[in-house]
């Protein structure tokens, strides 16, 4: 049984490169923080200190959530809100990117960079007002064309007076 | 034509400016056009507005409790035009038939069998004043905000449902799937439970009225009045001493924010 | 070997093993279920805004009415000091906290946000019974967990007796909270009566007994261990005296209502025309949880027959279900009364009876549940020594 366990000196040889390994990786990608791709903003600047943000956005976006939500204070500074507009802006074609299934969104790209898991974009918009505007009457008229299919149903659906 | 025409006419009001490229940018925009009809319709009620709106970055105080009033004899039977406000605003999208989808605000038709006297009414969060959701919410998720409404916050909701159960006025919706396209003002996902915030998002803008009554008074119905029931001044107080209110199930005593004028 | 000697079941023989990994699937199954039911949402359970309560909390309220119960036959014994109960009592403790675990996972996993268990545990309202229940089902944890300690720890056994006492007061209230999650909405006719916290107390007796004589039964059995018919028809007729008492109070929950006019709707409603309500009331939950093992408990031809006792036990199961899924189902179907005396209707169903069908993921859920607190039950025994290694007439009747 003795022979089987591996010596020590094997043991903490191994625990060091193993150190060693993690370490270099996380200073890879502490030097390359700039070949993750954030979009840029639209402002000049942020309301906050940009590199203060970076590492305390979420304090403030969690104490203004509670500021809101309870006491009814809706300031722009802070808000959620206020975030997206300024930061979610179109790419060359036009297109909104989503927090889902885009890492051209200013949020995701860090986040999937830094294994962050949120669920704020499950409820909270992801895109500025107007996009999303756009988006709910796309997939309406959508499904308008979907029913359209069997016009019998339409036609009931759309006569069918309100109670 | 005639087909896509009322198809088109489903799509609620702001959606058909988006859809004819009136890019509206802003939230500011929509609702300042919105409550400019509303103030051609009502100029006494934004006057009164001004008078009572709080800067936003104050918090909520006691000092005002937001209510409601319904006159059900100026509510027209075959008019929903607060549902489709609501819908609007608050990015809802009740399917007809659906059981799961939800509704904040919904038409009543109450029918009394003795007579065959039918009223109509909407229907929403009573905002009650002893509210049994916030009695029963085992986070103190569902809460009463200082200025009487009644809201969940859906950071802590953990989708128990109890509240629903509690609600004697079915005002509640659990959030059945996965949503999409939500708007920056009324969040709302899956697995929480939501219901009426008296369009908080538009009183803490200062714009002192909820969809429902501004779609109502665009109407030319005028069955909604919104207000503060703390200030005896107010279009509703007055209205209130004048004319009385009543509660629905008031035998439960919740003292409700939202009365009916009319029944 | 007359005296009394607990010991381990041996867990070697391939049946346990079946036993293990067939109840280990089934809690799987039910625990992928609940996963599927929150990934995709509640739209493909049968729950909807009208029914916002269905199978997985009728299982869940099942288990937990169950696990106070299963903690009477320990009770039975240091409480009101009958010593025939006395070799009973550790695994009384242990069918009481398995059971309540099984219940609780299937309360949590059917969550609209179970990631967020957290806040539940950690933000109290304390005016919700709900909050209350969260501390109560905690609180039992620890106090059964204390209970079974002074049982099977000699030196702990002088606090046995004040332990027994503790929990049997902490499971009348936990019951109490029960019954009064129900009992405290005023805003459903079905539910506005404070007659539903008593009678889950009485429905948990039955129903835990029933639990308890089923897993005790099949133990023995299968460890093939001996079991006299001294200690098993005590618990028969004590068996046979909760269904009557579970029945006593069913009418008189129905009687004291009818004598009110307001709540003569909802009445015709669960005892007339109810369609499947109705049905399960006078054939599951009356005729076969009711009339049915009291006559297996009592009548001559079936009286000392085991097999007949497991049948009236299974029974007592299926009624206690049926009636807790009126309660819960039934309650909700009916109408809310927000004007009295008036037909309402909307687009949200208002003023209509409302329809349920529970879906696959939620009954795999609350199986689930029971798998839960089965492979509790059965690597609990298989590690400690919950079980006497006989029950027979002598080492039952056997006095300090």
């Amino acid at each position: 049984m003795r022979i089987l366990l591996p010596k020590l000196a094997v043991i903490k040889h191994s625990l060091a490169l193993i150190l060693v390994l993690i370490l270099g990786m996380s200073s890879v990608y502490a030097v390359d923080e700039h070949a993750i791709n954030v979009p840029a903003p639209k402002g000049e600047e942020c309301v906050e200190d940009a590199k203060w943000m970076r590492v305390n956005h979420f304090k403030t976006v969690l104490n203004h959530r509670d500021d809101t939500v309870i006491r009814g204070i809706r300031t722009t500074k802070h808000s959620l809100k206020n975030c997206i507009d300024c930061h979610i802006t179109p790419n060359e074609t036009g297109d909104y990117a989503r927090y889902s299934n885009s890492e051209e969104h200013f949020c995701a790209s860090c986040h999937t960079t830094a294994a962050v898991t949120i669920d704020c974009f499950s409820c909270h918009a992801d895109r500025p007002e107007h996009v999303i505007r756009a988006a709910r009457q796309q997939s309406q008229l959508e499904a308008l064309k979907e029913n359209s299919v069997h016009v019998s149903a339409t036609e009931l659906i759309l006569n069918t007076p309100q109670p | 034509m005639n087909q896509m025409n009322k198809k088109y006419a489903l799509l609620s009001k702001s959606e058909q400016d988006v859809s004819q490229g009136v890019d509206k940018g802003k939230r500011t925009f929509i609702g300042g056009l919105v409550g400019a009809s509303g103030l051609a319709v009502a100029p006494g009620v934004m006057l009164y507005q001004t008078a009572s709106a709080k800067p936003v970055e104050q918090a909520v105080s006691n000092a005002v409790r937001w209510g409601m009033l319904v006159n059900v004899n100026q509510c027209a039977e075959d008019c929903d035009d607060c549902v489709t406000a609501c819908n609007d605003e608050h990015g809802l999208w009740p399917k007809e038939g659906s059981t799961t989808d939800s509704q904040w605000i919904r038409k009543l038709t109450v029918k009394d069998p003795s007579t065959g006297n039918a009223k109509s009414l909407p229907m929403m969060c009573q905002h009650c004043e002893n509210p049994p959701c916030v009695d029963v919410c085992p986070t103190g998720a569902s809460f009463k905000r200082e200025d009487g409404i009644v809201l969940v916050n859906m950071h802590t909701c953990i989708g128990c449902r109890y509240c629903m159960m509690a609600c004697p006025y079915k005002a509640r919706s659990f959030v059945h799937e996965t949503l999409e396209n939500q708007l920056p003002d009324s969040p709302r996902g899956k697995g929480c439970v939501e219901s009426c915030n008296m369009c908080v998002n538009k009183i803490d803008a200062g714009d002192n009225t909820t969809a429902c009554a501004e779609a109502c008074s665009k109407a030319g119905h005028e069955a909604i009045t919104f207000g503060d029931l703390n200030d005896p001044e107010s279009d509703i107080s007055t209205q209130l001493k004048a004319h009385g209110g009543n509660q629905i199930r008031a035998d439960l005593g919740l003292n409700t924010g939202v009365r009916y004028q009319g029944l | 070997m007359d005296t009394l000697r607990y010991g381990a079941i041996e867990a070697r023989s391939p049946k346990y093993w079946a036993l293990l990994i067939g109840l280990g699937l089934v809690a799987m199954i039910g625990v992928l279920s609940a996963h599927h039911m929150e990934v995709e949402g509640h739209v493909i359970s049968g729950m909807n805004n009208q029914i916002v309560w269905g199978m997985p909390h009728v299982f869940a309220v099942f288990l937990i009415v169950a696990a106070s119960g299963a903690l009477n036959v320990a009770s039975i014994a240091s409480v009101f000091g009958k010593t025939e109960y006395k070799p009973l009592g550790r695994l009384s403790a242990l069918l009481a906290i398995a059971l309540l675990a099984g219940g609780l996972a299937v309360l949590v996993l059917d969550l609209g946000r179970p990631d967020r268990l957290i806040v539940a545990m950690t933000t109290y309202n304390f005016k919700s019974i709900f909050a209350w229940n969260i501390l109560l089902y905690t609180g039992f944890f620890a106090i059964v967990g204390f209970y079974m300690w002074c049982m099977m720890d000699h030196a702990m056994q002088k606090f046995s007796k004040q332990a027994g006492l503790f929990a049997f007061i902490w499971r009348l209230v936990l019951t109490t909270g029960t019954g009064s999650i129900f009992g405290f909405l005023v805003a459903r006719s079905a539910y506005d009566t404070a007659m539903l916290a008593p009678m889950f107390i009485m429905m948990s007796f039955a129903i835990g007994l029933a639990f308890y004589i089923i897993v005790m039964l099949a133990s023995y059995q299968w460890s093939e261990r001996p079991i006299g018919d001294l200690i098993v028809n005590r618990m028969r007729n004590l068996l046979g005296i909760f269904i009557a008492a579970v029945m006593y109070f069913v009418a008189v929950y129905h009687v004291t209502n009818l004598y009110a006019t307001e709540h003569h709707a909802v009445e015709k409603f669960l005892l007339v025309d109810g369609g499947i309500f109705t049905q399960l009331f006078w054939y599951v939950q009356i005729l076969l949880g009711g009339i049915v093992p009291l006559a297996l408990i009592y009548a001559p031809q079936t009286r000392n027959c085991r097999r007949s006792l497991l049948a009236a036990c299974a029974l007592v199961l299926i009624g206690g279900m049926a009636h807790i899924y009126i309660i819960i189902v039934g309650g909700q179907a009916f109408p809310m009364e927000m004007f009295p005396g008036m037909e309402v209707s909307s687009s949200f169903f208002d003023g209509e009876v409302s329809a349920y069908t529970p879906s696959l993921w939620e009954i795999l859920l609350g199986f689930g549940g029971i798998a839960i607190t089965l492979l509790l039950v059965t690597v609990g025994v298989a590690i400690l020594d919950f079980l006497p290694e006989s029950l027979a007439d002598n080492i039952v009747n056997y006095k300090k």
